[in-house]
């Protein structure tokens, strides 16, 4: 008796195999709910999307190949041509108009069906024609005398009243399960506390939750399901039974459950909504965080001073101080743009100037204090230090050092730095009156 | 809600058992819901596989109008028919000339069957009561009994089914003349082949008319041969040696008889004297199941292939198949292969004599675009340019031309419609 059970175990697997290797890969279900994808070619065999009412057309597996075949499923006993309303689809006693089909000898499979909605002989096809409207047109596989529609190919036409002329919705994988139904989950055998004193659709551990993966209205009889419940959409390890007792580690957490629908080899899966936070149980908030981040490489960018166009210092009007001619001034802002991001060198800027000149007459550099400063407002680049620079006018040496950038030091989100100078002339005693005038040359080197 | 199922599926039995026996006895069999064909025998089970839909091609091709569904008649069967809902039961027209009376009797209102269109020497039965006729000349206006006369079958008949290029004699003309109100449509090309009972075969092969020599045993006998036995003759010397021959002649009103007839040169009123003398005996035509001895019968290649292939009924019997001997055919098999998938010998089907168009036949008016009574969806079944009754084309399964092809049926080498008188006397 053992031995019996067993042969026929082998058997019905092996029966099993069989059919997933007649169902070939042609049938990927579409967004409109069809078995697979129907191409329509007309009387000369070319692909085509729009027919006349009596056009011939024929359906075939293939987008290139008009004599694919359409493989109904191994249960099937019958097949027909169908013209019916979305709704009707698995209902033949309610299709519109349908014409009986041959599977093409010893095998369960259809070869160019005549998918012309004049050939639909049996029903009302002319009824269509003279309503027009969005109907399903295509092959149904069917049992129990046809009675039973196990699959069925078919595209989705928009039929033009009274002449009936009809355009096929172009075909579309079916890749997010737009056709089947979302599942649902209850609370079924509630635990303390009672439903009375809980608010609504609350969830406790130790509850226990029921899926109901709701049939699709299609071909239920095509899909596999199971069911897998979730912690916050995470898997829970080998919880793929219908129901699911809450746990104490769901403390805190939101459950749901997915049903993940398979047929010719297209896994569709659909989620439930999830369930408020589980309450109840020792469960405490808190955890840890693991972080992990990615790190680009940084290009090395330039080093660059940048001084405006017909850049001028600005002096005040001379006073006398001291009993010397005096007036102060700004150089004026220049910007230092160093974007050698991974290399940071540093740099050193310098100022040289020549002697002030009014027509003949001369007054040395040495007389200019230059007090070098760092805009702070304007600068991102850390590690820079203004130098001390000549304080004291008529003691002045130049070139002189304005500024640097240390080694290794940060740029800042930007790698700019802007410069000013404080400018103090005091001429000599013996300077005739008069407009000088003079050049400060900036010098910029890396470290 | 149990009981009310149960009762409910009583019912349905109930009715269902009425229905049967009630048909049973008045009507053996459908009607047709749009187009009637009637006619030949030669290209009746391709019409019927057309008709009521067939898997040969691995498609379903069905060839329907505007929704609906044809009926096509076999030539034999039971005696009478009714081709329509609430029409009048009349004989069931045998054979391309009967077809094609039956037509130009469906064509005219107050054309009956005493206005001599179904001059034929077999039968006319109503009622139950079969009729058998007795000798040519015969004309059911006068043979009939009294009360069955007079059937009115206008409107019964559409579409007429030929072997023949002209199945009644006289009746082909032009298409300016107006009494030219059928059309004639080719259908497909076939070719008449002869069957041999077994023993004939052997004797005859034995004497060297063996164009399959050494490989098997393809007989042939040469037209004078054929004309000689089916005017009376019981022996042919064949290259030597007395064969004993008998010919066995399709019933009367069959186009493969005529064409047979037409291309033998046979003398109709030595052939019937032959029939009368029981020298030439009379059979159904394309049916071999009862040749015997030295018998050898006209044959449609096209029916052998179809009958070969289990496309049609089986009725090659015992029999093998060969060849008219012309100086196109050399006596060459009609056919290729072997049973199962037969194909015709398009060397034999291009004989101009032996190899042979059939048609099918419609009223013109029906199908010509003006007329009052022009009628699209007649025009567009016998459209050659549709996929429909008419169609050739042998690249897809789904036409019909691929559907005709396995009944051994190439394509017509006739292109052009011909123009027919009615055939019955009196004619508008």
């Amino acid at each position: 008796m053992k031995k019996t059970t067993l042969n026929l175990g082998v058997v019905l697997a092996s029966a099993a195999l069989l059919v997933s290797s007649l169902v070939p890969a042609q049938a990927a279900y579409q967004s409109n709910g069809s078995f697979g994808a129907v191409h329509l070619y007309n009387g000369s065999y070319v692909l085509s999307n729009t027919f006349a009412w009596d056009g011939e057309v024929v359906g075939s597996s293939s987008a290139t190949e008009s004599d694919a075949l359409l493989t109904c499923p191994a249960t099937a006993t019958g097949a027909s041509t169908f013209l019916s309303t979305a709704a009707n689809t698995t209902v033949p006693g309610s299709w519109n108009a349908y014409a009986p089909l041959s599977f093409k000898a010893g095998t369960k499979q259809i070869l160019q069906p005549n998918l012309s909605p004049a050939a639909q002989v049996n029903g009302n096809a002319l009824g269509v024609k003279t309503s027009g409207g969005t109907f399903n047109l295509g092959v149904a596989c069917t049992s129990n005398s046809g009675v039973t529609v196990l699959a069925a190919f078919f595209r989705t036409i928009n039929v033009t009243a009274s002449t009936g002329a009809y355009t096929a919705a172009a075909t579309a994988t079916d890749s997010v399960g737009s056709s089947l139904p979302t599942p649902t989950w209850a609370v079924t055998t509630p635990v303390s506390p009672a439903p009375s004193d809980r608010a609504a659709g609350s969830v406790y551990v130790g509850d226990v939750l029921t899926a109901t993966k709701n049939e699709p209205t299609i071909f239920p009889g095509d899909y596999t399901t199971a069911f897998q419940w979730k912690r916050n959409g995470n898997a829970i390890a080998s919880q793929t039974a219908a129901t699911y007792t809450v746990v104490d580690a769901d403390g805190y957490a939101k459950i749901s459950v997915d049903v993940v629908y398979t047929a010719a080899g297209v896994n569709v899966t659909k989620s439930s909504t999830q369930t408020p936070m589980v309450l109840g149980g020792s469960a405490v908030l808190g955890g840890t965080v693991s972080m992990s981040a990615g790190v680009q490489a940084m290009q090395n960018g330039f080093l660059e001073l940048s001084i405006p166009a017909n850049a001028a210092a600005t002096f005040g009007s001379p006073t006398i101080v001291n009993n010397y001619s005096q007036t102060t001034g700004t150089l004026g802002n220049v910007q230092i743009n160093d974007t050698r991001w991974v290399t940071t060198d540093g740099w050193d800027l310098q100022a040289d100037v020549a002697n002030f000149v009014s027509g003949s007459n001369t007054i040395d550099k040495r007389n200019l204090a230059l007090v070098p400063t760092v805009v702070n407002a304007s600068t991102t680049a850390t590690g820079v230090v203004a130098a001390a620079g000549n304080a004291a006018a008529g003691s002045a040496t130049y070139p002189v050092a304005l500024a640097s950038a240390t080694k290794l030091a940060d740029l800042g989100d930007t790698g700019i730095t802007v410069l000013n100078a404080n400018l103090t002339l005091r001429a000599p005693r013996t300077a005739a009156a008069g407009t000088y005038t003079s050049t400060v040359t900036l010098t910029l080197a890396t470290k | 809600m149990k009981v009310k199922k149960l009762v409910a599926t009583v019912a349905v039995f109930g009715a269902g058992f009425a229905a049967f026996s009630t048909g049973s006895t008045v009507q053996a069999e459908p009607v047709s819901n749009s187009y009637v064909v009637v006619g030949s025998d030669t290209i009746e089970d391709v019409l019927n596989a057309l008709a009521n839909g067939t898997a040969i091609t691995g498609s379903t091709v069905r060839v329907t109008q505007n929704g609906a569904t044809l009926g096509s008649f076999d030539a034999t069967g039971s005696p009478s028919i009714i081709t329509r809902p609430g029409g009048v039961r009349f004989s069931r027209p045998n054979g391309s000339g009967e077809g094609y009376r039956a037509l130009s009797a469906s064509i005219y209102e107050g054309a009956t069957a005493s206005n001599n269109l179904f001059n034929s020497s077999t039968y006319q039965v109503i009622g139950g009561t079969n009729v058998t006729g007795t000798t040519a000349g015969y004309t059911s206006a006068t043979y009939l009994p009294a009360g069955i006369r007079n059937i009115n079958i206008y409107g019964q008949v559409d579409i007429a089914r030929s072997s023949s290029l002209s199945p009644v004699s006289s009746t082909e003309s032009v298409s300016t003349d107006p009494l030219a109100t059928i059309v004639r449509v080719p259908f497909g090309r076939d070719a008449i082949a002869l069957a041999f009972a077994p023993t004939l075969a052997s004797a005859v092969c034995a004497a060297g008319n063996d164009s399959d020599a050494g490989a098997g045993c393809t007989p042939y006998l040469t037209v004078a041969q054929l004309k000689a036995v089916f005017e009376g003759a019981t022996t042919q010397n064949i290259n030597g040696t007395d064969v004993a021959i008998q010919g066995v002649i399709p019933q009367t009103g069959s186009g493969t008889r005529k064409d047979f007839e037409t291309f033998t040169g046979v003398s109709t009123n030595l052939l019937g004297t032959a029939v009368t003398n029981g020298v030439v005996a009379v059979s159904q035509e394309h049916d071999a199941t009862a040749l015997t001895g030295n018998q050898v019968a006209p044959m449609s290649a096209s029916r052998w292939i179809a009958m070969s292939n289990k496309a049609s009924f089986d009725k090659s019997g015992s029999a093998i198949i060969g060849s008219a001997y012309t100086a196109t055919t050399l006596g060459v098999s009609p056919v290729l292969g072997a049973a199962g998938s037969m194909t015709p010998n398009p060397a034999y089907y291009a004989d101009t004599t032996w190899g042979r168009d059939t048609f099918l036949f419609v009223e013109k008016a029906r199908v010509t675009p003006g007329d009052v009574k022009y009628d699209a969806n007649l025009a567009a079944l016998v459209d050659p340019s549709l996929n429909k009754l008419a169609n050739v084309e042998t690249t897809g399964a789904s036409k019909a031309g691929k559907v005709k092809a396995l009944f051994g049926l190439l394509a017509p080498t006739t292109t052009a419609l011909g123009y027919f008188k009615p055939a019955y006397s009196g004619a508008k």
